[in-house]
């Protein structure tokens, strides 16, 4: 028997591979043409609807929105969710299974029932539009990512570590600050990668909570498409967009080695 | 540095007493193993010592002063783990930095007895290689000289030498007993290997279900076992059990083994140990020998063991010089084996604890 | 400070958000659904169970419900066939192309969902880039509609999820022993009779992992049937959207939320007793 994989088997997995990759071209090569319909393959070669799409204040304040959403979801989720599972990692309290697998439900429970459930309370407390309530919001959807990657982290960071600082004399906090957190650091930026792109990425609980004049930059696109406007500044938009995750990813798996974690 | 005391240390889980009323002093400077079977209790009470487990009771002194409550980290000690637990993301230096740090030492002397703790375990050269790039033989050095390092009061070891093989376990006995004689710290060894226990320990301390068996010099232990769970844990043993008749025990298939007088009262149930080395094997016949059978042979090096049968169901095993006259038996050959009862450990059967 | 309350000092800050803000949300909807909806004055005070009858009995509902399970059906079965042999190669391949592959089936993932649907608009629309293609090559005479229909959600739903299926199967495939499969390679066993006969039944456990994930996970998809499905071909999610969104029924909404979680829970809890019952006997 040989190890090696098949042509067939080969040529099949690289089709599979290309159809994943598919959109993302089309949409990335769309963006240049210097039609003002979208067309494919684009005609001629422009950066005019990066340049009107970036000087768009609508467009701006949308990106700005969505960083800021993202980047506070995830630091909260970071600090809640290493501390959470530190807790559940090392058994500190009962029921640890029943609490990973209530801490991990959002990533399977449907979106949008949580986005109806919530903007119905919200709407009862008066914080629907809210910046700070929407970010607590993102906290239920990417604090598993974190969960779950400091889980994972903490399986092969052993008690005894701890214990070794402590009979060195390290305790508590400073030997988790000097032993477990550096071990952890690998999983805690996969986990913050994943919480951050998914916060970047929801739609379908964001787009209740808004309040009027706010729009995160995926709620902007999708209400832009509903309405039946696919232009060549959307298709702009989305190669930053495609950029944008393509630099991270590439930096997370230098940094981290990161793939390991999906 | 200092003199170690337990008193009535208690454990327990529930129901369970894990380690059940522990008494016992270690002297200032001295190595003292505690060995025994797994579940008896030996890394629970290493574990109290360290401040990792917090006993059910009873109290634990250094240098006359209660630690019983003292966090692990304030308690001035050095643990080799069973695992090593070096630090991953810390080159050599920094893991035997760390205990240093953490009391205060600061640049040049920190460096200097950093430098000086990895010379004792002759790894200075190795100061700036990460743990995963070193075998498992360095790992135990740096782990050893990361406990020493900070020069505790104590030093405790959890079953450190039993992931190494064996040629490398011996060496790491003896390096490890000369270090500690050098030191001058009082240590705890924790170990399930008696032949380790023997070697390096001043002192052994024998435990079966989280009760103290005996606490006596390696010799002692060996020569005069307290009971019959020391006698059968310690060496190696034939073990026969019988009524005490006319001064003999009957073991079966009419075979009677001579006692010393005042062992135990006419017609109780007793048994008795005899180690292998007790018992000569000679030509057939010889004079006050049992008769017997070889039925194996092995040579073990520079001994030979033989298994024989003295009657149905009886048998014996025997260790002698392979190279004196008594090393050529073949299986098949009739023989004289000569039990030195003198030896043997002898006691009235259940009265022994743990066995 | 030891033992439980250090633990529930850890865990409690996240706990509280969760159960303030998932748990408690959801289920203060429950009475919500029990109302009827009265247009233009909101919600009447007496207490009704016609929102779930009026969904589960109207054939309007019932198409809707059942075109959501068939889409996750047909994803599901779809993300299977094209997701294992990818997966099976990247199991098999060098460790360097491996992680090449991981990385080309991530990014995808990682790519906003939004644009990952615009995508694919582009090339499924009536003048897009795949009816183009086919015209141009003169397959077919005029375009075939692939939007705003069940082939465009199926594919768009497949190329979102098909990442999840592969890395699930991908972690099945390398947990197969190798020497289980050579020790049937020296009892003459036939490199394809090798893979049904041990390497697929051993991925089992992964197979229906990554296919609760993904039917789960399509059944409640908004974004991408509503992109590619526009705002008359309705999936559950999307009619939940317009409920809220542009009828303002908040009560229908909420007992159509109800039913699609009462669906997801039903699947997740069965597919765990079924693992259940398989690691069983393979213990």
């Amino acid at each position: 028997m040989s190890a090696r994989p098949t042509i067939l088997l080969t040529a099949t997995a690289a089709a599979v591979l290309v159809f994943l990759q598919l959109p993302v071209i089309v949409v990335a090569l769309s963006s240049f043409t210097e039609t003002s319909y979208l067309t494919f393959p684009p005609q001629g070669f422009t950066l005019r609807w990066f340049g009107s799409v970036l000087t768009d204040p609508d467009w701006l304040s949308a990106i700005g929105f969505s960083l800021g959403l993202a980047l506070l979801a995830t630091l909260t989720s970071m600090v809640l969710g290493t501390a959470a599972a530190y807790a559940i990692s090392r058994r500190l309290l009962p029921g640890s299974d029943a609490i990973a697998s209530f801490l991990m439900a959002p990533l399977v429970f449907p979106a949008v029932v949580i986005g109806v459930a919530l903007l119905q309370f919200y709407a009862h407390l008066g914080w629907r539009g809210n910046f700070f309530a929407l970010v607590a919001s993102h906290v239920v959807l990417t604090s598993p990512y974190v969960v779950r990657a400091c889980l994972s982290s903490l399986a092969g960071v052993g008690t005894d570590l701890e214990e070794a600082a402590g009979t060195l004399g390290a305790g508590g906090f400073t030997a988790f600050r000097l032993v477990t957190l550096p071990l952890l650091k690998p999983g805690l930026v996969a986990g913050g990668f994943f919480s951050f792109i998914t916060s970047l990425d929801n739609v379908p609980v964001t787009i209740f909570l808004l309040g009027p004049g706010q729009s995160t930059l995926p709620v902007k696109i999708f209400t832009a498409i509903d309405q039946g406007g696919v232009d060549p500044g959307l298709a702009a938009i989305s190669t930053i967009l495609i950029l944008l995750t393509g630099a991270a990813l590439a930096i997370a798996e230098r940094w981290v080695g990161f793939s390991r974690f999906v | 540095m200092a003199r170690l005391e337990l008193e009535q240390l208690r454990k327990s889980y529930g129901q369970v007493d894990v380690v059940d009323g522990v008494s016992l002093a270690i002297e200032e400077g001295e190595l003292v193993s505690l060995l025994g079977p797994s579940g008896c209790g030996k890394t629970t009470i290493l574990r109290m010592i360290a401040g990792l487990l917090e006993p059910s009771g009873g109290c634990i002194r250094v240098a006359g002063e209660d630690i019983t409550r003292t966090p692990v980290a304030r308690r001035d000690i050095g643990l080799v783990f069973q695992s090593y637990a070096l630090f991953p993301h810390m080159t050599v230096f920094e893991n035997v930095a760390f205990g240093l740090r953490r009391r205060g030492v600061r640049g040049g002397s920190l460096t200097t007895r950093v430098e000086e703790a990895l010379g004792m375990v002759q790894l200075a050269h190795l100061a700036d290689r990460f743990p995963r790039q070193l075998s498992g033989g360095q790992q135990q050095r740096v782990a050893l000289a990361r406990a020493i390092a900070p020069r505790p009061r104590l030093l405790l070891f959890d079953e450190p030498l039993s992931n190494l093989d064996a040629q490398l376990r011996d060496r790491m006995q003896i390096e490890l007993k000369q270090l500690q004689k050098e030191l001058g710290i009082t240590s705890v060894f924790v170990t399930h290997d008696q032949s380790e226990a023997m070697s390096i320990s001043d002192r052994i301390c024998i435990l079966a279900q989280g009760r103290i068996q005996q606490f006596s010099s390696p010799e002692a232990i060996y020569r005069d076992p307290a009971n019959a769970f020391v006698a059968t844990f310690i060496g190696r043993s034939n073990r026969y059990a019988g009524p005490l008749r006319d001064g003999s025990i009957a073991i079966g298939g009419g075979l009677a083994l001579p006692v010393r007088p005042g062992e135990a009262a006419q017609g109780t149930e007793v048994e008795a140990v005899i180690r292998h080395e007790d018992i000569g094997v000679l030509p057939a016949g010889a004079d006050g020998g049992l008769h017997g059978r070889v039925r194996l042979r092995s040579f073990i090096g520079s001994r030979v063991q033989y298994v024989a049968d003295l009657a149905p169901g009886v048998e014996i095993v025997a260790e002698v010089d392979a190279a004196g006259p008594s090393g050529g038996f073949e299986p098949g050959q009739e023989v004289a084996l000569k039990i030195d009862m003198d030896r043997a450990f002898v006691a009235p059967v259940a009265a022994g604890a743990g066995a | 400070m030891s033992g439980p309350f250090k633990g529930v000092g850890l865990a409690s800050p996240l706990l509280l958000v969760l159960l303030g803000l998932f748990l408690a949300p959801v289920l203060l909807m429950l009475p919500q659904s029990l109302h009827e909806y009265i247009p233009g004055t909101g919600t009447s005070e007496a207490w009704t169970l016609q929102n779930y009858t009026r969904l589960l009995t109207d054939d309007y509902y019932r198409e809707i419900i059942g075109r959501t399970l068939w889409m996750g059906s047909l994803v599901t079965f779809l993300c299977f066939l094209l997701g294992y042999p990818l997966a099976y190669f990247m199991a098999r391949t060098t460790p360097a192309w491996r992680a090449a592959a991981t990385l080309l089936v991530i990014f995808p993932l990682f790519l906003n969902l939004v644009v990952r649907s615009f995508g694919w608009i582009t090339l499924l629309a009536n003048r897009g880039v795949v009816n183009n293609l086919l015209m141009d090559i003169g397959l077919i005479d005029s375009p075939i509609k692939m939007l705003f229909n069940m082939t465009g959600l199926v594919i768009g739903l497949t190329h979102i999820y098909l990442p999840f299926m592969v890395l699930m199967l991908l972690t099945a495939i390398q947990n197969v022993p190798r020497d289980v499969e050579q020790a049937a390679a020296t009892l003459a066993a036939s490199k394809l009779r090798i893979f049904f006969t041990i390497t697929l039944p051993l991925t089992a456990p992964g197979i229906l992992a990554g296919s609760i994930l993904v039917f789960v996970l399509t059944i409640s998809a908004l974004v991408t049937p509503r992109l590619l499905g526009g705002p008359a071909y309705k999936v559950m999610a999307t009619l939940i959207y317009d409920e809220f969104m542009q009828k303002l029924d908040w009560p229908s909404g909420t007992s159509f939320a109800f039913i699609l979680t009462a669906i997801t829970l039903l699947i997740i809890w069965g597919a765990g007793r079924v693992a259940r019952k398989w690691s069983g006997g393979l213990a």
